[in-house]
C-alpha cells in the first residue's frame, strides 16, 4: 500500500512538474504570450505546395491558470492576399483544438498553399485560460511562416 | 498487480457514475430543473430588499452575474445578452441579476456593479448575494447562468444564455445561434412545455466565497 502510495505521490510530481513547460522544444521565442499563457510553434510535419498541410499552435497555460476546456478555440484566417511572392495560402476552417492536459492544448490548423516557397499564415488565434480567480478571452494576432517544398 | 486492479476499479466506477448524451458529451444537469424555486431575499445595489415571492404570479428570469468576467461583458456587449432584458421586461417579464461573488472576489465590489448597470443601459436589478446561498441552493456554477421561472413558481430552464460557449454569439455549437431564454419565454408565452430544460452553462465560475 505505502509503495502504491509512493508511486502515486511520484507521477503527481512529475505531471506538476511539465505543466508549466510548452511541450514543444520552442527554442525560440513564443508567438505570442502575456503572464498568463504562451503560444508556440509546435512540431510540423514537411508541406508540399498542392495537398493539405498541418500548422499546430501550441497552447500553454503558465501559472495559476489552466486552458478553458469548454472554450471553443479557433484560428480566424486573415482573408487579406499573400505578401508579393509568397504564395497563396487556403486555410480550411477555423482549426481543431485538442486538449491535451489542463495546462496544455494543441490547435491543428490545415491549409493549402498553391505554390513552394514560404508561405505565410496570418490570423487571429482566439483562446481562453482560467484561474479559480478569473478567466481571461485573449485573441493574439499571429503569423506563421512555413517552408513549402 | 495490485495498482492495476486498483486503477481498473476506478476506471469502472468512473464509467457506471457517468451520464452521457449520444454525441459523447456529458448529460447537462440542475438541482432545481423541474422544481419550484427557492425563495430569497436579497439586497440590490441601493440596499433595497428584493423578494422572490413578491413576484409570484409572474415570469422570472435569474441570471448570475460578474462584471469582471470576460463572459458576462462579451455577453452583454456583443452576445445573448444585449438587450434582453429589456425586450423581455417590456413584455411583462421580471429580470433579476444575481451576484453570489464574496467580498473581495472579482465583480464583487459596489463600485463594479454601480458602472456596469451604467454603461450596459441595465434597467432591471442587481441582488447581492455575498454569502452565496442563492447561487448555492440554485446551483448556480457560472457567470452568467441563467433560470427561468413560469407562474407557477416552478424552474423551467436552467443552464447558458446559448449555445455559443465564446460569449460572443459567434461560436454556435450546430452552427444556428439559440438564445435559450428566449426560447423558454418563447415556449411559455405559448403556453408550450419549454422544450430545452436544462443545458450546460460556460463562463466564469462563480466567485463564491468558502
Amino acid at each position: 500500500m505505502a509503495r502504491e502510495l509512493l508511486l502515486i505521490a511520484l507521477v503527481v510530481a512529475c505531471g506538476r512538474d511539465k505543466a508549466t513547460k510548452p511541450r514543444a522544444a520552442a527554442a525560440g521565442p513564443p508567438l505570442a504570450s502575456k503572464a498568463f499563457y504562451r503560444v508556440d510553434a509546435g512540431p510540423n510535419a514537411p508541406c508540399t505546395s498542392g495537398t493539405t498541410c498541418e500548422v499546430r499552435l501550441e497552447l500553454t497555460a503558465l501559472g495559476d491558470y489552466h486552458v478553458n476546456k469548454d472554450y471553443p478555440f479557433k484560428f480566424v484566417g486573415d482573408p487579406g492576399p499573400p505578401p508579393a511572392g509568397q504564395p497563396a495560402v487556403q486555410i480550411d476552417g477555423a482549426g481543431t483544438f485538442a486538449l491535451d492536459d489542463a495546462k496544455h492544448g494543441i490547435m491543428t490548423i490545415k491549409f493549402r498553399p498553391t505554390a513552394s516557397g514560404t508561405a505565410k499564415l496570418v490570423g487571429t488565434f482566439k483562446l481562453s485560460v482560467c484561474s479559480d480567480e478569473t478567466c481571461e478571452i485573449e485573441a493574439p494576432k499571429l503569423e506563421l511562416a512555413v517552408p513549402v517544398s | 498487480m495490485r495498482i492495476l486492479t486498483s486503477l481498473l476499479t476506478i476506471i469502472i466506477l468512473v464509467a457506471a457514475g457517468a451520464s452521457s448524451r449520444a454525441d459523447g458529451k456529458p448529460e447537462a444537469q440542475s438541482p432545481v430543473a423541474g422544481k419550484p424555486a427557492p425563495d430569497f431575499t436579497l439586497k440590490d445595489l441601493a440596499g433595497k430588499d428584493v423578494k422572490l415571492s413578491s413576484f409570484k404570479g409572474k415570469v422570472i428570469v435569474l441570471e448570475w452575474f460578474n462584471p469582471g468576467c470576460p463572459f458576462v461583458k462579451r455577453s452583454h456587449t456583443v452576445g445573448s445578452l444585449v438587450d434582453t432584458a429589456k425586450r423581455h421586461t417590456k413584455a411583462g417579464v421580471v429580470w433579476l441579476a444575481i451576484n453570489s461573488g464574496a467580498p473581495g472576489k472579482q465583480g464583487n465590489d459596489l463600485a463594479t456593479n454601480t458602472e456596469a448597470v451604467k454603461t450596459w443601459s441595465l434597467t432591471h436589478p442587481i441582488l447581492r448575494d455575498e454569502a452565496g446561498t442563492v447561487g448555492k441552493a440554485y446551483g448556480a456554477t457560472n457567470t452568467p447562468n441563467m433560470f427561468v421561472i413560469n407562474k407557477a413558481g416552478t424552474v423551467v430552464y436552467a443552464g447558458a444564455i446559448d449555445n455559443s460557449p465564446d460569449g460572443e454569439g459567434k461560436s454556435a455549437e450546430g452552427g444556428t445561434l439559440i438564445n435559450y431564454v428566449d426560447a423558454a419565454l418563447g415556449d411559455l408565452a405559448a403556453g408550450r412545455a419549454v422544450a430545452t430544460a436544462v443545458t450546460k452553462p460556460y463562463g466564469c465560475s462563480v466567485k463564491y466565497g468558502s
